[in-house]
C-alpha cells in the first residue's frame, strides 16, 4: 500500500514537472514567437509578456492581432520589412549593449524633409513667408514643397489655411497648450529637444514640450485590438530591431495639423518608420505616412536629429499651460497676452476633419483676394 | 587686435534670431522689421513656453513706458547662455527684437546688450561651451 502512494506521489511528481515544463516552454515561445518566427507561422490569440525574470506574465495583444482596412497598407509593409529580416533582432536583457547608443539629448535639424527635399522657405510660417509659399505653390502636389498627392478636401481645406496664415490668421491647438502629437512632433520642428531611451522591450521617446511622449513596443506584441482603439495622441506604436534599425508601425492617430504650413492629416492616418543612427552623433527618422482618406499614395520624408553635445543641454518637461500667452482673437488669429495682462476667455480648438463639411461655403474676407480664383487641386 | 575679432563675432553671431517660436504663429510680430530700445530691465519672467524680458524705456519727454520682449523657455535660454542672473531688474541694457503689426509696445526677442557690453543672443553661449565627456 505505501509502496503504491509513493508510486503515485512520484506519477504525479513527475506529471507536474512535465506540465510545469510544457507551459513555461509554451510561455516562452508566446513571448518569442514574433521575434524569433516568421510572419507566416505568427501563433494567434493574446501572447504572455513578462518584465523582468521572476515578474508575473502580463496579457498582450498578439502578433495576429488584424488592424483596420484604412491601415492594411501599410501595415503589410511593415510586415514585409519584417519578413524580410527574418523576423527581427531579438536582444534581451543580456545582450542590451549590443543595441545602439541613442543616448544623451536630440534636437531636430532643418525641420521636416518630405520626399526627402528640404526647402527652406516651407519651414516658415510668418505672413510673408506663407504669401510666398503659396506664390510658388498654388496647386498640389508642389515640387520643392509639398509632395503629397492630397484628395479635394484636404488640399482645399490646405489651401484656405495658407490663404488665411498669408494674411495674418493662423490660430494652432499648440497654442492651446495641447500635444503636439505624431506624426508632427518627429516630423516637423516641433516637441523640442528629446530623449530617445532604447530597452529590448520598448523605446520611449521623451520630449520636451506638452506631454509630448511616445512609447514603440518592441516585446512582439501586436496592436491594440480594432475595438479597443480610439485615437490618441502618440497612436499605438508596435516595432522591432532589424539589427540597428528601429522599425514601427504606428496607427489609432488624432487627426492634427501637421504643422501651419503643411496639411492636416486624418484618424487614418498610420506611419511606417525606420530609425537609425547615421554616424555617432546623428539619428534618422525615415517615415511613410499612409491615410487613404487624405492621401492618392503614400507619403514619404526625413528627419534629422543631433545629439547635442553643449555641455548646458537641459530637457526641461514643461506645461505650456503654466504660462500661455496666446488666445485666439475674435477673427480667429493669434493674439499675444503681455506680461500683467489677465483676460477672461473660453477656448476650444476645432480638429481638421470636423470642419471639413463647412468648406464649401465658406467665406473668408481676409482671403477673398485669392480665394476667388478658382483653385487647381490634383484630382489624379 | 583679437579682441576686436572676438568681439566681431559676438556681434555676427547675435544677429542670428531665435528659431520659430513652436508654440504660436509668428503672425503677430512683423519678420520684416527691427525696433531696437534702452532701457532698464523691469521683469524678466522665466516661464514656460516662453519667456518675457520687461524693460521700462524712457522717452525724450521723461515719459516711462514698458516694452515686452518675448523669448524662448528657460531650459533653450540656459543653453545658448541667456541666465535669469544675467538680467536682474535695474540693469540697464538695449534689446533688439521684431516689433507687433497691431503696435503694441511688445516685439520677439532677437537679441539684448547689457551695459556692460556683453551679448545675449543666439550663440552667446558659444565660447563657453563644451563637449560631455563619453
Amino acid at each position: 500500500m505505501e509502496a503504491r502512494i509513493h508510486e503515485q506521489c512520484r506519477q504525479m511528481a513527475t506529471a507536474t514537472v512535465v506540465v510545469v515544463m510544457a507551459l513555461a516552454f509554451a510561455l516562452f515561445r508566446a513571448g518569442n514567437a514574433d521575434a524569433q518566427q516568421a510572419p507566416d507561422s505568427r501563433q494567434s490569440g493574446d501572447i504572455m509578456i513578462s518584465a523582468a525574470q521572476g515578474a508575473t506574465p502580463v496579457a498582450q495583444p498578439g502578433p495576429d492581432t488584424p488592424v483596420p482596412a484604412w491601415a492594411q497598407q501599410s501595415y503589410d509593409a511593415y510586415l514585409q520589412m519584417k519578413a524580410e529580416a527574418h523576423g527581427g533582432t531579438h536582444y534581451t536583457r543580456e545582450t542590451y549593449a549590443r543595441m545602439p547608443d541613442w543616448s544623451g539629448i536630440w534636437d531636430h535639424v532643418d525641420g521636416f524633409a518630405w520626399d526627402h527635399t528640404v526647402n527652406p522657405i516651407a519651414k516658415r510660417d510668418a505672413p510673408e513667408q506663407l504669401q510666398a509659399i503659396f506664390d510658388h505653390c498654388r496647386s498640389f502636389p508642389c515640387a520643392g514643397w509639398v509632395t503629397a498627392a492630397l484628395k479635394p478636401a484636404y488640399a482645399l481645406r490646405f489651401r484656405e489655411k495658407m490663404i488665411a496664415g498669408g494674411h495674418g490668421v493662423s490660430w494652432d491647438y499648440l497654442s492651446a497648450c495641447l500635444p503636439t502629437g505624431f506624426p508632427r512632433d518627429m516630423l516637423v520642428s516641433a516637441g523640442g529637444e528629446r530623449y530617445f531611451m532604447i530597452s529590448p522591450t520598448m523605446t520611449l521617446m521623451y520630449y520636451q514640450s506638452d506631454e509630448g511622449n511616445r512609447v514603440i513596443f518592441t516585446d512582439g506584441r501586436g496592436h491594440i485590438p480594432p475595438d479597443e482603439a480610439y485615437p490618441m495622441w502618440a497612436g499605438d506604436s508596435i516595432g522591432f530591431w532589424d539589427g540597428d534599425t528601429l522599425v514601427v508601425h504606428t496607427l489609432y492617430l488624432r487627426n492634427i495639423e501637421l504643422n501651419r504650413n503643411l496639411p492636416a492629416d486624418s484618424e487614418q492616418a498610420s506611419v511606417v518608420e525606420r530609425i537609425r543612427m547615421t554616424d555617432p552623433n546623428t539619428l534618422q527618422d525615415q517615415a511613410t505616412l499612409y491615410d487613404p482618406k487624405m492621401l492618392y499614395r503614400p507619403w514619404s520624408g526625413v528627419q534629422t536629429f543631433k545629439r547635442d553635445t553643449s555641455a548646458h543641454a537641459l530637457v526641461d518637461l514643461y506645461s505650456c499651460a503654466e504660462n500661455n500667452n496666446v488666445y485666439q482673437g475674435k477673427n480667429g488669429e493669434s493674439e499675444i497676452l503681455l506680461p500683467g495682462q489677465t483676460i477672461t476667455m473660453k477656448q476650444a480648438y476645432t480638429f481638421p476633419d470636423q470642419i471639413q463639411n463647412v468648406l464649401e461655403n465658406k467665406v473668408i474676407e481676409y482671403g477673398a483676394r485669392l480665394l476667388h480664383e478658382k483653385p487647381s487641386i490634383d484630382t489624379q | 587686435m583679437r579682441r576686436v575679432a572676438v568681439i566681431a563675432l559676438a556681434n555676427i553671431l547675435s544677429l542670428l534670431a531665435l528659431p520659430a517660436l513652436a508654440h504660436h504663429s509668428a503672425s503677430p510680430f512683423d519678420s520684416t522689421r527691427t525696433v531696437t530700445l534702452s532701457g532698464v530691465v523691469k521683469d524678466f519672467e522665466y516661464t514656460n513656453p516662453h519667456s518675457w524680458l520687461v524693460i521700462d524705456v524712457t522717452d525724450s519727454g521723461g515719459r516711462v513706458s514698458s516694452w515686452s520682449f518675448e523669448s524662448q523657455g528657460p531650459a533653450f535660454l540656459v543653453r545658448i547662455g541667456i541666465l535669469k542672473s544675467d538680467l536682474t531688474p535695474g540693469t540697464s541694457v538695449t534689446v533688439t527684437g521684431h516689433p507687433m503689426r497691431d503696435g503694441t509696445h511688445a516685439a520677439s526677442f532677437m537679441r539684448a546688450v547689457r551695459a556692460d557690453g556683453k551679448v545675449f543672443g543666439m550663440g552667446s553661449r558659444g565660447a563657453r561651451r563644451t563637449t560631455t565627456p563619453g
